[in-house]
């Protein structure tokens, strides 16, 4: 709620960028876990991201009142465009470079790349809310109270949703005959 | 009751809670892009900007000319053409250009030098040549000078 009042003055601060880049630091993350609820892919989620603050940077229209709902709906508006357009772009594997250094072989590399792929799948297969309170709790560390604040339901709600989100996973993932270590 | 759902997992090959539990949280750490945790700097934004304007601008199909650049080549094109309609009338006509290098009577018809002159059909020489006093008739039959050059004398059989 108190971000409310400073996203009201956020237009006729002088220094916006310093604004914006403060906003970015605190809810970028969530933005990410928001867009990557919707589409399953930690890049383009976080293009989402930088697409929506891109796009309120170059914003010139009227004052926002709720910055964090413009930019879930820009990144929103942004995703669904990009799906629609079905760009089918050569990638390499996800997440190599990350794995660099953590690892010792190239085997070891890709066995992890092949489990990040197998549990990114298994979660594309859950419905959207399932999704999005799962990427909520582990990619944000958010407690139940948080969560139902953005999800608008109870803790509890939230608890019994998380349990059931993580059974249904534990389903696909055995389903799909994931190894577990 | 709890205790025999887990055991009820474990022989079902289904993982136990903490399983998932920590499955999950190694799973967000990797894939939770590096870049969020950096801080959004004024110029990259500036940078994003740039690259997007000139993405738009890419997207264009042509760039907008100023009004002078237009004019010079609207200019052109119809000194050009106005040229190129002169040069067919006066052809047709049989005018002398002044000149142009054409002389009175010539059809003004010109050959591109890539093209074979095509042997079977007479050339078009005027027997005066170049010179415009005409020449006068050596023998009887009227034949001039310049025309018994095209005379092939043959033996008879």
């Amino acid at each position: 709620m108190t971000n409310a009042s400073s996203e009201q003055n956020m237009d006729s601060e002088p220094d916006r960028g310093q604004i914006i880049e403060q906003y970015y630091r605190t809810h970028s993350r969530e933005l990410w876990a928001l867009f990557y609820a919707m589409c399953s892919d930690p890049e383009r989620a976080y293009d989402a991201v930088q697409e929506s603050f891109l796009r309120y940077y170059d914003y010139k229209g009227e004052p926002v009142r709720d910055l964090r709902a413009w930019l879930l709906r820009v990144g929103q508006n942004w995703l669904r465009d990009v799906a629609r357009k079905k760009s089918n772009s050569c990638r390499l594997l996800p997440g190599l470079d990350e794995f660099s250094g953590q690892r010792d072989s190239a085997e070891d590399m890709l066995a992890l790349s092949e489990r990040q792929a197998q549990v990114r799948g298994a979660l594309g297969v859950l419905n959207e809310d399932d999704r999005k309170v799962l990427v909520m709790k582990y990619s944000m560390d958010w407690s139940a109270a948080q969560i139902a604040t953005v999800m608008d339901c109870s803790p509890a709600a939230i608890d019994m949703r998380l349990s059931r989100a993580r059974r249904r996973l534990a389903e696909i993932l055995v389903e799909r005959g994931f190894e577990y270590e | 009751m709890s205790n025999n759902s887990s055991a009820n997992r474990v022989q079902s090959g289904m993982p136990s809670d903490d399983q998932m539990d920590s499955l999950l949280s190694d799973f967000f750490r990797l894939e939770v892009p590096t870049e969020l945790n950096q801080p959004l700097r004024q110029n990259q934004l500036a940078a994003a900007t740039a690259t997007t304007s000139k993405v738009v601008a890419g997207r264009r199909v042509e760039q907008p000319r100023s009004r002078t650049v237009r004019f010079v080549a609207v200019a052109a094109s119809v000194a050009a053409m106005a040229l190129a309609v002169l040069v067919v009338i006066s052809g047709n006509n049989g005018l002398p250009l002044n000149g142009s290098g054409l002389a009175s009577g010539t059809t003004g018809d010109t050959k591109s030098p890539g093209t074979t002159p095509e042997i079977d059909q007479p050339m078009l020489v005027s027997p005066e040549g170049d010179s415009r006093t005409p020449t006068k008739a050596i023998g009887p039959d009227g034949v001039t000078l310049e025309e018994t050059d095209t005379i092939e004398l043959h033996q008879q059989k």
